[in-house]
């Protein structure tokens, strides 16, 4: 059995069972398990089945993780000690947008394991970074309150209030 | 006004261009958790990006709960008024949230002698922790000094003092569950030492420890030992502890599960070897032994009896490589051990290519072999005496001709190659497995006959990206793994 996927541009992507396995939304849309959450039921195998906040690019890089593990299980504990494979390390790579795009992806199509991945993914390239170069990093702009702001001045100058605690 | 306006629209336009803010909270917490996992202190960091980040951060609880003194911590938040933000650090973590201490003093080589660590730093560190101990989930306590350094005249009142809070304090441990406490340098002279926090535990009145791992410690054997299931025990190079130090540590947690032991134990002239025999320890749950192989080591594991062991790992720490002698002796020492037949697995990291087959097979019982090794290249695998004890069959002193480790069912090859991949590797990779097969056939066939009782062996070869499964033709289809 294959289920065809269809991405937001509208290209088509033809996979095996057990790689369509790999994915919740498609699974539930497949198997007709999950009406309530209002995704199409396919009842014929040469139905696609359209995943429209997808785009081609993004969905055929997860398709190379979903065959990847098609016959095994990823890690989806919590634990986010443990080591990850270094395929997995090496398929995640640096690329703070790509995981970004890939992390949005898992979660709406429902992969746990390559959300937990793409976490992975985004803590190490936020490490060692200090907080302004993570702003810069991901665009995000400093918006602090007042209340904030002076809470954190708090914080940066514990070493003076060391010296003058009054 | 109309700049204002621009600004803040440029503001919202950016926020919603940007993907980060479209993630939900949950995915944005599990994101903060890898951080504080990956390194506590981060965590710090997350809370000064964005009011949402803040916001996030400050009402989970759970991020804080890794309280870090390390170098880096002192990095970013400052080693002046360091009380101060470790107070605050341990108020973000609530009130009742059970706690991972990390207390680390290694590296810190580049701060001023006169400003850290003073007795009363760590003094009052470690009673600012104490103040939590009901809480401890885990505590690990590094004091790594530099030899010269001076503490000053110890002002004996107020060390009795925090002494005597801290007694009161670790009375209760309920969630403790793992313990790691290492000195080195001069770290056992200050008063509060990793020794003298481990000698107050005798305090405690419900301690239920399962993992403990001591470096350079002196085992007291009045501490409540309960049911510790992973046991770590290690001397470094620069301090030597005497054999029979060794003995009482195993005889104190002799119901332990898991023992990791290495280190430098020589034996003390005045040690009588027949009060040796006489109480011989036994650790009886003991199913793993992970040991960085020495001739002390050995000499001291002969007089503990194993009854249950299963698995022996012979490596250096943090599974790295060993000198091969030092291998070698140690197996052939531990062959003569009454229980060795039954062992189960064996793990073995060697420095160099000779494997010590005739060794290894002393322990004719041996489901699972796991050898690490670096080798230059792929075809040291198919010369013959690499695996060739494992692909013929030997004759025995009785002269009948048997098969080396009849029971072997797996073994793992994990090969360090030198240069990594290159083209000249991957044309070899394939040709390699069909040799092996090719090596392998008459072990194979004997398996399924009915006379000679031997297991299917499969052969499992990884290197850092690259794994390869040799297994029976015919029976399984073996494949190839690799990162394209």
């Amino acid at each position: 059995m294959s289920i065809t996927l269809i991405s937001k541009e509208g290209a088509q992507f033809l996979v095996s069972k057990p790689v369509a396995d790999r994915i919740g939304v498609v699974r539930d849309c497949a198997y007709g398990a999950d009406f309530w959450l209002g995704y199409a039921v396919a009842t014929d195998d040469s139905m696609g089945i359209t995943l429209a906040n997808v785009t081609s690019s993004i969905l055929s890089k997860i398709l190379v993780w979903c065959e990847h593990y098609k016959d095994m299980e990823p890690l989806v504990d919590g634990d986010s000690n443990m080591e990850f494979p270094e395929w997995d390390m090496a398929y995640i790579g640096h690329d703070m947008n790509q995981i970004l795009f890939v992390l949005e992806a898992a979660d709406y199509l429902h992969i746990p394991g390559l959300l937990l991945l793409a976490c992975k993914g985004i803590a190490d390239v936020l490490d060692g970074r200090n907080p302004r170069g993570i702003c810069d990093l991901l665009g995000i702009v400093m918006d602090f309150s007042h209340r904030q702001e002076v809470d954190m001045d708090k914080e940066n100058g514990y070493w003076r209030w060391f010296l003058h605690p009054t | 006004m109309s700049a204002t306006n621009l600004t803040l629209n440029d503001h919202v336009v950016q926020q919603r261009r940007t993907s980060i803010h479209r993630l939900n909270a949950d995915i944005l917490l599990h994101v903060f958790k890898i951080c504080r996992d990956v390194e506590p202190v981060d965590i710090w960091n997350v809370s000064r990006v964005c009011s949402r980040w803040r916001s996030l951060s400050l009402e989970h609880s759970f991020l804080w709960a890794r309280v870090t003194v390390n170098r880096r911590s002192i990095d970013l938040l400052g080693y002046y008024g360091f009380g101060n933000w470790l107070d605050e650090w341990i108020l973000r973590t609530g009130t009742t949230r059970a706690l991972d201490i990390v207390i680390d003093t290694e590296h810190i080589d580049k701060y001023n002698w006169w400003d850290w660590p003073s007795d009363d730093d760590l003094g009052d560190m470690v009673l600012a922790f104490a103040r939590q101990a009901h809480r401890w989930r885990s505590f690990s306590y590094t004091l790594d000094l530099p030899w010269d350094t001076d503490f000053g005249p110890a002002r004996r009142s107020e060390n009795h003092y925090t002494r005597q809070k801290f007694v009161e304090s670790v009375r209760s441990l309920p969630l403790l569950r793992s313990m790691r406490l290492m000195q080195t340098g001069a770290g056992p002279s200050c008063a509060y030492s990793p020794q003298t926090v481990y000698s107050l535990l005798h305090h405690a009145t419900d301690l239920h420890l399962s993992s403990l791992s001591l470096i350079n410690i002196f085992v007291n054997e009045d501490i409540p030992s309960g049911k510790v299931d992973r046991f770590s025990y290690h001397v470094t190079p620069d301090w030597s502890f005497a054999r029979d130090t060794l003995l009482s540590a195993l005889q104190a947690y002799s119901s332990m599960r898991c023992l990791h032991l290495s280190g430098s134990f020589y034996h003390d002239e005045d040690y009588d070897d027949d009060d040796d025999e006489s109480s011989a320890i036994v650790l009886g749950s003991l199913e793993e032994l992970h040991v960085e192989p020495s001739k002390e080591t050995a000499d001291a594991l002969s007089s503990v009896d194993m009854p249950c062991l299963a698995k022996l790992t012979v490596a250096g720490r943090g599974h790295t490589m060993i000198h091969d002698s030092d291998a070698i002796q140690f197996l052939r020492d531990f062959s003569f051990h009454p229980h060795s037949p039954l062992l189960m697995t064996l793990v073995l990291h060697l420095s160099a290519l000779r494997v010590p087959w005739s060794d290894i097979a002393c322990f004719s019982a041996l489901k699972t072999l796991r050898i690490a090794v670096p080798i230059l290249h792929f075809s040291w695998l198919t010369i013959p005496e690499t695996l060739s004890t494992l692909w013929t069959k030997k004759r025995r002193d009785d002269g009948k001709l048997t098969w080396c480790l009849p029971q072997l069912q797996a073994l793992i090859l994990d090969v360090n190659v030198d240069g990594g991949f290159n083209h000249a590797i991957m044309t070899q990779w394939t040709q390699l497995d069909t040799e092996l097969k090719r090596h392998f056939q008459d072990r194979w066939a004997a398996a399924h006959r009915e006379d000679e009782n031997i297991a299917v062996l499969g052969i499992d070869i990884i290197s850092s990206n690259r794994k390869i499964e040799v297994r029976e033709t015919g029976h399984r289809n073996d494949h190839t793994t690799a990162i394209e």
